[in-house]
């Protein structure tokens, strides 16, 4: 009886065990966004010149699973099920906080302005980007940075689309990770219209398509 | 395509007129996109209205009150607040800004968290404490030129502008904001001048500065440029402008001063001077001379740079080139306006010849009108937008990240600088103030002064 009794408690706390197991597994470890070392930067041109914006401050969290390294000296991705990484993220960007580096000179033609404008800064002050799948891309080349297929929720000038682009991810000391990644799109495919400011003598007519390029600076949290 | 040659067109007669930089900016060629349909071919206006920055105003005296005039001009300076030990000051200051709260406490004014930004226009050896207290209260700080009266005051000045990045802190140096000036300045640096021979600068104008009161302590706080224990004369209240604007243009600091002053008319038992002569060293064998009297008039208010090439000369804010035989030819000064100024003919340099083309065929019209904006505004102008930005970076920081990342935080703000209209700011506020704190010590000392490098640095 007393055999019977510890053999029931026995299987019942390695049943607890193993559900608890399961549900670790499950949590995915958070990357905070950390203040200083990210950048995003917006290329595009015009019928005057080519611009760039460009913001520092990249908000959020990256959360991924555990057991996965990013260790570009590996051979293949530890921890990746099926060539995808199991993974979440959240990314804010103020839109407010998106430089030209042209200083203004009245507010009304700065280009800051112009560009706030055209993305109805006030209604919609966010860029916002959730993951919703990371996949390992095909053909790592030794100790270089991990690439991925990230696919994703963009939300700008509150229109959201699903975007596909490459990134790449590897450790940056102290528990911290950089993403990387690059892409091209079109302001009109988020209802923002190519600002057309009159400076000077002429009309300065901006090109609808643009490069995105950016570096996070995440930190995983204690 | 046609509005594009046509624009084009435009700006090349344009150019040979005047030589702008915008019509420059449209020479540099054009990139071509896709053809879009004839709506889009409409300009797109822009309502961005700069925020506004609601400002203090410290010190109601005749500058001060020129300031509450320039700001009630900008629709994004609305003073919430105004300060004054004396009253009748603020009485005055009260009829140009109707809506501020009136202090005659600093103290009280800084306390008042509707007011976003700190003007400062008291004598000169007060500023020390007053902007240091406003840094510190987390107020953007406008402070008049010159920034203090000795050295020590200026690197506390310095010392907590750098301290304190969310805040804004801008120098009175408002020809470094002057539209006008700083076209003048790119223009100078194409080289087109030569190299530097030397600078020479002078301030004429024959009055007192002498003012009077029936009460004899009040008339002693309002002659605080006569005092000779707290004001630096002509050197600091007028030179200051100048030095740093020699400086700016030879892009160098001078390595020692020389200065005399003496009283040649207003023998009224004052021991400020009221004539000075300036002398400063620059490297290289250029010297910047610095000429100042209040016992004349002549000639008011010009600044000249000799250069191997040609001397540009700047006055009442227009300027203009006059050329060496044995300087190269510029294509575009055929076709420049050219005054005479007896048996020299300078060519006229200005901004905004964009102007005059819109006015149609009439290079020839008068110019009286240099620029509706004073220099003040212009500086002011800066000053709100600036404040504006630093605030809204603040804010931005601290909804994404802890603002007590100190480090963090300061990094951030140092790197939006480069996001700001060009203005003079502390570094440019304290090199003026050691120039002329220097000059004015060779006056009262006699002798060659020199200048340590080292005291540049903050």
């Amino acid at each position: 009886m007393k055999m019977l009794k510890s053999r029931l408690t026995q299987l019942a706390l390695s049943a607890l065990l193993a559900f608890t197991a399961s549900i670790h597994a499950a949590e995915l470890a958070k990357h905070f966004a950390q203040p200083g070392g990210s950048t995003v930067k917006i290329e595009g041109t015009s019928t005057i010149h080519d611009w760039t914006m460009e913001g520092h401050l990249i908000g959020g969290v990256f959360e991924v699973d555990p057991a996965v390294s990013f260790d570009p000296a590996q051979e293949k991705i530890a921890g990746a099920n099926g060539g995808k990484v199991e993974a979440k993220a959240q990314t804010v960007i103020l839109v407010r906080s998106l430089h030209s580096g042209i200083s203004p000179a009245t507010a009304a033609t700065a280009m800051d302005g112009v560009m706030q404008q055209a993305m109805n800064e006030p209604q919609n002050p966010k860029i916002t980007y959730k993951l919703t799948e990371l996949k390992v891309a095909e053909g790592h080349k030794a100790n270089a940075p991990f690439e991925f297929e990230s696919t994703g929720d963009l939300t700008v000038n509150g229109v959201t689309k699903k975007v596909v682009f490459p990134v790449t991810i590897a450790p940056a000391g102290e528990g911290k990770l950089k993403i990387e990644g690059k892409t091209q799109m079109k302001m009109t495919d988020f209802k923002v219209t190519p600002p057309r400011p009159k400076l000077g003598l002429g009309l300065v007519r901006t090109a609808d398509e643009i490069t995105v390029t950016f570096n996070w600076l995440v930190k995983k949290a204690n | 395509m046609n509005t594009h040659e046509q624009s084009a067109e435009l700006t090349r007669r344009d150019f040979l007129r005047g030589g702008s930089l915008a019509s420059f900016m449209m020479l540099m060629g054009g990139v071509e996109i896709r053809a879009e349909d004839k709506k889009a071919d409409e300009p797109t206006t822009y309502k961005a209205k700069a925020n506004p920055v609601p400002c203090g105003v410290i010190g109601c005296g005749t500058w001060g009150r020129e300031l509450l005039t320039t700001l009630a001009l900008l629709e994004n300076g609305p003073v919430a607040g105004i300060c004054d030990t004396y009253s009748a000051f603020v009485r005055r200051a009260q009829k140009l800004a109707p809506k501020a709260e009136a202090y005659d406490d600093y103290k009280k004014l800084l306390a008042n968290e509707d007011v976003k930004a700190i003007i400062v226009a008291t004598p000169s050896h007060l500023h020390r404490e007053i902007v240091i207290a406003a840094l510190e209260a987390g107020k953007h700080v406008y402070c008049e030129a010159p920034m203090a009266t000795t050295l020590e005051d200026a690197r506390a000045i310095a010392a907590a502008a750098k301290k304190n990045p969310q805040s804004w802190f801008q120098v009175g140096l408002q020809a470094r904001c002057d539209k006008q000036i700083r076209y003048l300045e790119q223009f100078i640096r194409t080289g087109a001048n030569g190299n530097p021979v030397k600078f020479r600068s002078q301030w004429n104008k024959k009055e007192s500065w002498q003012r009077t009161s029936p009460n004899p302590q009040r008339q002693e706080e309002m002659n605080w440029r006569l005092d000779s224990k707290v004001s630096l004369g002509l050197t600091g209240e007028i030179g200051v402008h100048h030095i740093d604007l020699a400086s700016w243009f030879l892009m160098g600091r001078p390595i020692a001063v020389h200065g005399l002053g003496s009283i040649v008319l207003w023998r009224d038992g004052r021991k400020v001077p009221d004539s000075v002569d300036v002398i400063f060293e620059y490297p290289n064998g250029v010297r910047m001379v610095f000429a100042s009297s209040l016992a004349t008039s002549f000639d008011s208010e010009y600044y000249l740079l000799h250069g191997t090439f040609a001397t540009i000369m700047g006055r009442d804010r227009r300027a203009w080139m006059f050329k060496e035989v044995d300087s190269p030819l510029l294509g575009w000064e055929v076709y420049a306006r050219k005054e005479s100024f007896y048996k020299e003919t300078g060519i006229v340099l200005g901004a905004n010849a964009t102007k005059l083309a819109a006015q149609g065929d009439k290079p020839q019209q008068d110019a009286s009108v240099v620029d509706e904006k004073t220099p003040l505004q212009y500086a002011l102008e800066a000053f709100l937008i600036n404040s504006d930005i630093i605030s809204r970076g603040l804010e931005d920081f601290s909804s994404l990240f802890d603002k007590s990342d100190k480090a963090a935080l300061k990094e951030y703000l140092v790197g939006l600088q480069k996001n700001l209209v060009p203005a003079a700011g502390f570094e440019i506020g304290y090199e003026s103030a050691v120039n002329v704190i220097k000059a004015h010590e060779a006056i009262t000392k006699g002798g060659r002064i020199e200048i340590d490098p080292a005291l540049y640095a903050i």
